[in-house]
């Protein structure tokens, strides 16, 4: 058994300033009063292992610390304490199309993404027909993307994301994007990425999907697992809580 | 503590495109485009030729050239600094997402301004041609040595502006009236001569005021390059890069918080 990702103690806190010092003036006002900023822990003392090719599924409410434990794990925030470890390349779904420009057009915007989302740009070349016909936009690739409704544009996004070949997927609230047909073909997607034996992390409201998709999930509660098990058990807790 | 085994080895192809999306974005809407690259240095050129070279052209017998080439330069970095004051913070929406290395927006921010600076000089060895001043074009690599350094020093500031912007958006503004007032501090619109000789030697303190003399120097006067005022700015530019690694690498993993 190999692990994908291990997070030992991990404990992420956040500055909240009181009121936002960015200009000089507030800077020199507010240097007086020594506290001008309050912390909020945000994931306390989190211990996680995920093993490769597994699916983990998080819930919780909102502001439970979901987000900024995918964000942890993707790398974007560096914990204040504790120990991350992970095997593998990981291509964050945190949100579809980032870095898209809307005075780009469609071609532009798929080798601007790919290369953000770490390919490079041969692989682009090579998959760029794959992507344009998975997101259906065909006709419309040489067009500005401002020109695309924003369902088209979610559908281009998942598309690249698709492509750029990970070993590690984080999903954030990601799973019914785009219409019933695009829906179907995600579906298709995600069943094969199980079958390769992919990790997947996948933060969900949807706790039906959570259930289709997930053989683990944990529960975060005000920034710690209450509970990590069986999808069926973890829902059932969860739901009887509120 | 972070450990990773696979890191994205496209970094080359990023900042390809992130140079790529920026040049794009510049001109798109825009009526003459890329050719405004070359209008503004020579309006400004123009206009300040008009007013100053009746006081300075008996100093100077190549004050148009020399005053050129001192746009030209002073043009670079001026642009140079300007973008890299919000390089990253423009990039906030990616930074928020993906974990890519965002030094790259800091080349970028340079990159473009030199594709401009470079298309200028063009015209400028242009105009070279047509006056032929004393200097020789066999002093060239001379020349491109000091725009070696006075890019990185352009890398240095912006890597300590960048990631400061961030906390203290007045960044921007202060960095206007400095640019302004470096402007008028380096010997563009006034030829170094016509400063008293004790006062010359503080004027070029400023790493930009000896880039620009010395670079008018080798090409344009055909005088002497003065090798002890091109040491003390390439160890300045040294100093101004190591400082900017380090404030940059010590800030950058905070970076995502504090938008």
């Amino acid at each position: 058994m190999t692990l994908a990702i291990q997070l030992k103690n991990v404990t992420k806190t956040f500055r909240i300033p009181l009121a936002k010092q960015d200009s000089l003036r507030e800077f020199f006002v507010n240097f007086k009063s020594s506290k001008s900023f309050k912390t909020l822990t945000v994931l306390k003392k989190i211990n996680l292992e995920v093993k490769a090719g597994e699916w983990l599924g998080i819930i919780g409410p909102n502001g439970s610390g979901k987000s900024t434990l995918l964000k942890i794990i993707a790398g974007i925030y560096e914990p204040n304490r504790g120990k991350i470890e992970v095997s593998g390349k990981i291509v964050p779904f945190l949100e579809l199309g980032v870095g898209f420009n809307p005075d780009l057009s469609a071609r532009d915007n798929i080798f601007l993404n790919g290369v953000i989302l770490g390919m490079s740009r041969k692989k682009i070349f090579e998959k760029f027909e794959t992507i344009v016909k998975f997101a259906g936009i065909a006709p419309f690739i040489n067009q500005k993307l401002k020109n695309f409704s924003s369902g088209m544009q979610v559908r281009l996004g998942f598309s690249i994301a698709f492509q750029a070949h990970g070993d590690i997927y984080l999903l954030d609230e990601i799973l019914a994007v785009g219409d019933y047909q695009f829906q179907q073909k995600t579906n298709r997607v995600f069943k094969t990425m199980k079958r390769q034996g992919k990790t997947v992390i996948l933060i969900s409201h949807s706790l039906e999907n959570i259930k289709e998709y997930c053989d683990r999930v944990i529960w975060l509660q005000n920034g710690q697992i209450k509970r990590s098990g069986a999808p069926e058990t973890v829902i059932k807790q969860y739901i009887k809580s509120k | 503590m972070r450990i990773n085994q696979r890191k994205n080895n496209n970094n080359w192809d990023l900042f390809y495109e992130l140079v790529r999306t920026d040049f794009v974005m510049r001109y798109h809407n825009s009526a003459l485009g890329f050719a405004w690259v070359l209008l503004k240095p020579f309006l400004l050129f123009l206009t300040l030729m008009v007013v100053f070279s009746w006081f300075f052209k008996n100093q100077d017998p190549f004050y148009k050239l020399n005053l050129l080439l001192g746009i030209i330069i002073y043009s670079y970095f001026q642009e140079a600094v300007l973008r890299g004051v919000s390089c990253l913070y423009e990039k906030s929406s990616i930074i928020l997402k993906v974990n890519f290395p965002k030094v790259m927006a800091i080349f970028t921010s340079v990159v473009n301004s030199f594709i401009s600076f470079f298309f200028s000089l063009i015209v400028f060895f242009i105009f070279w041609l047509w006056v032929r001043p004393s200097g020789s074009l066999l002093y060239l690599p001379y020349f491109f040595l000091h725009i070696l350094i006075l890019t990185a020093l352009i890398l240095g500031i912006n890597l300590f502006i960048s990631i400061s912007y961030i906390r203290l958006r007045d960044l921007l503004s202060v960095s206007e009236i400095l640019l302004r007032l470096i402007f008028y501090l380096t010997p563009i619109i006034y030829p170094l001569s016509i400063i008293p000789s004790r006062f010359q030697q503080i004027l070029l303190l400023n790493p930009l005021a000896v880039v620009i003399t010395q670079s008018q120097n080798v090409l344009v006067s055909g005088y002497q390059l003065s090798w002890t005022h091109t040491l003390y700015a390439f160890s300045l530019a040294a100093v101004f890069l190591f400082l900017g690694l380090y404030w940059f690498k010590k800030n950058i993993t905070s970076v995502a918080e504090n938008f």
